[in-house]
Parts: structure tokens; sequence; C-alpha cells
């Protein structure tokens, strides 16, 4: 079990600590392992700030060139990631170097917190032309306008181009959001015999759901605004996506206070929960909801199975299938771009091409 | 799913970008988000940039277990998620 803990921020790229996160609370859970309230924060923290470098990424690197015509921010996002990285080690390192039952390793809160401010003070200059905190005040529709109409990053200009060139509602669908979904639900989905189809086609209640920024921030104000006038299109994604970036230092602060305040950071083995040999973690990734369950025989991994988020949003029924169903025809040229943006707005964790093919003569 | 193969830097190019090896694919990268890169050091790659530079032993840990997986998968209709 410890062998396949160490594997999952080896095997997997851009979100690693998720996986790490989600495979040990998994686990601990299979062991009657709690762990502490400060561990679980640590964990949180070390979550959010990937989520954080995750979705700067995308924006600072994917936007500027597929909405405003401008060329990638490299060097701001290489500030960012050094501050992600810099904190990560300031916290011990990574979910990787705790295994479960074990102490987490010496950390330093006060670089932790200097970090933080750094990665405020990139996404203040950078994407929200003011603080994250500052930014989370924009409640309503015209307040968000007047935001994008005036200031200068790229977030703010996409937004801007994205309404100049009447692209607000491209890709809107029905496609639901995914509820939230207690880790018991998901165990007996995942020990069931289709659990094989599940993993790479999962539905809720029968239909394919959306997960990530949207489904999260749905209940905001300006989210739930955009979504009654614009529906789940660009618009109310890509700003989804910008309430959530900008929650997320907030979250960070509150979890280094947990810690601050923590005592006894070893996670408590037998603390009341029983050791089931099976487990499931969940966490929320930039991406989406990430599950792992795991069934254990005598200590050894009998069976591991991973939802990713991609595959919700990128289900063959879901958000992004529905999204491209709905677009008007325009030209090669311009359908990539589209299509370019809709997949952007939903964010796979892998690289994507869009190919455009035309229609065999008979289906014309 | 976002697996983390690592890529072996062949050349260096200018403009901070890189030529890469994976499993015989050679592709160019943007190092622009990494630093200290060298011909021969193992970078994780996503999307056209190197997001990590590995140590030696990571590399070889990382690779030795993609091809603990690709044999395990080898003659099954099992897909690597």
């Amino acid at each position: 079990m410890n062998e396949a803990l160490q594997a999952l921020p080896l095997l997997f790229s851009i979100c690693g600590v998720a996986q790490a996160s989600a495979g040990m609370a998994a686990c601990e859970q299979a062991q009657g392992i709690a762990a502490t309230a400060a561990e679980r924060a640590r964990r949180s923290l070390l979550v959010a700030a990937e989520s954080v470098q995750e979705h700067a990424g995308r924006l600072l690197l994917d936007w500027p060139g597929l909405f405003i015509d401008a060329s990638p921010r490299i060097e701001e996002l290489a500030v960012l990631r050094r501050s992600v990285v810099a904190l990560r080690r300031a916290l011990g390192g990574g979910i990787w170097q705790a295994t479960a039952g074990g102490v987490p390793p010496d950390m330093d809160l006060g670089v932790a917190s200097d970090q933080l401010s750094e990665i405020d003070a990139v996404l203040a200059h950078g994407i929200f032309a003011m603080s994250a905190d500052h930014w989370l005040q924009i409640r309503d529709g015209a307040a968000l306008r007047e935001w994008y109409r005036r200031a200068t990053t790229v977030a703010a200009r996409t937004l801007r181009a994205v309404e100049d060139c009447g692209l607000a509602e491209l890709g809107r669908s029905s496609v639901g959001v995914l509820p939230r979904i207690t880790p018991g639900a998901f165990s007996a989905v995942l020990d069931a015999d289709t659990a094989d189809g599940f993993t790479a086609r999962p539905v809720w209640n029968g239909r394919a759901c959306e997960t990530g920024p949207l489904a999260r921030q749905g209940r905001r104000s300006l989210v739930a605004e955009l979504q009654r006038r614009q529906g789940n299109g660009l618009m109310t994604r890509l700003v989804a996506r910008l309430t959530e970036l900008a929650s997320l230092p907030r979250r960070m602060r509150r979890c280094l206070q947990v810690m601050h305040g923590g005592t006894g950071r070893r996670p408590v083995r037998g603390s009341g929960a029983s050791a089931t040999q099976s487990g499931t973690g969940l966490v929320e990734t930039a991406r989406g909801w990430l599950v792992h369950r795991v069934n254990l025989r005598g200590g050894i991994v009998e069976r591991y199975r991973i939802v990713a988020p991609t595959e919700w949003n990128f289900h063959p029924d879901g958000a992004l299938v529905h999204a491209l169903l709905a677009l008007p025809v325009t030209g090669a040229q311009e359908l990539r771009r589209r299509v370019a943006m809709l997949v952007v707005a939903l964010d796979p964790c892998v690289a994507h091409e869009v190919i455009v093919e035309p229609a065999p003569a008979e289906d014309l | 799913m976002c697996l983390a193969i690592p890529a072996r830097v062949v050349r260096l190019l200018d403009d901070d970008k890189a030529l890469i090896d994976v499993g015989g694919v050679h592709n160019e990268i943007s190092l622009g988000l990494v630093e200290d890169v060298a011909v021969g050091d193992y970078v994780i790659v996503h999307v056209g940039y190197a997001i990590a530079r590995l140590d030696a032993d990571e590399a070889d840990r990382t690779l030795a277990l993609f091809a603990q997986m690709v044999n395990e998968h080898e003659g099954s209709s099992g897909e690597i998620h």
C-alpha cells in the first residue's frame, strides 16, 4: 500500500498533490486512521496551492493567444510556480512525504505565510488588477462588466473580448452540475461490477454531469446571475473559474490558521474509525472532483480505482460534447477557435488538438 | 488522465526552448517555467511546457513504474487511463 501511495505523485504530473491526497485519504480510511485537523488543513492548503497553479497556468498560458491575440505570460506564471514550490517545501514537501499513520516532516509556517503573500501579489498584479479578496466583492454582472471594461490584465481583456465578439453564451447547454456526493455513495458505485465502465464514463442518476469551478461556484451571486442570464456558456464558465481562483488565497490562509492552532500533527490511529480494509478519498481539484477507491487485503492493495474530473466533463454525453453540438456553423478556422475556447473553458487535464473535417457529401 | 511521463532533454534551442525525447518521439517544448535545465536532464511536460525537472533517481523510478505498467497491460485489452 505504501508503494502505491508513493507511486501516485510520480505517475500523475499536473495534479500530483491532489492525487496523493486522495490516495492518502482512501488508504487511511481503509486502515481506520483519522488525520488530525492540522494535518487535514496542511493537505487542503497544498491541494489549494496546486489549484491556484493550475487555474493561473491555463489563464496565463492559454487565454492570451486564444482570446486576445497576445503572447503567453510565461514569466508571471514562472514567478507564481516558484512561490508554490517554496510554499510546498515550507509545509514539508508535499503529501507524499507523509505515509499513512506517519508524522509530517518539519514545517516553517512563517515561510509558508510569506509565500502566500507572494502568491497574493502575483494574482493581484497579473490577473485581478486588485487583491483576490477585493475582486470577490464583485457580486453582480454590472460590477463585473465595469471591472473588465477598465482593467488591463489578460483575464479582464479576455472577458471583454468574449462580450465584444458576442461569445458570452457560446456552448450553452442543459448539462447539469454534479451534486455533492458523499464518499459512501461513491464507494458503493466503485465496488460494483460495473465500476470499470463508471471510471471511464461516469454518470450520476443516469446523467452525465459537469464538475469543476462552475459546479462549485454556482451559488455565488455573481456566477448565479450570469448563469440565469447566459446559461452555462463561455462567459459564465470563465467567470466561475476566475471566482474560484480568487477564493483560493482566502482558503489557504484559513488552512494556515488551523495549522497554527493545531496540536499534535501525528495522524491518530484507531481514533474511533474502524479499519474496513476499504476506503474512499475525495478531493476537489482545479478541474473538479477526484475520487480514489482502494480495497486492501492484508495490507496489500487488491484493487485501486480512480475517477478523474476530466472523465465527467469530457464524457460522450457530457458538458463539452453538448457545448460543441450547440455551436453555430462557421468557417473551419473560426470553428476551430471556438472549439478550443470551449475546451479551455472546461480545462482538460491533457493536451488537446482540434481537427475540423468536412462531413461526407451524403451527410450534407 | 494526466500521466507524468519523463521526457529527456536532447538539445537546448533558442528562445528558452528545448528538443525532448519521449520513447523515441521528439518534440519542441518551452523551458520558460523551469530553471537550470541541461541536456540529458529529465523534465515533466504539460501542454508544451516543461513544468518540473526531475532528478535522475526520480526519473529512473518513474520510468520503471511506467515500464511495469506497460508490461502488465501487454497482451490484455486493458487501457491505461
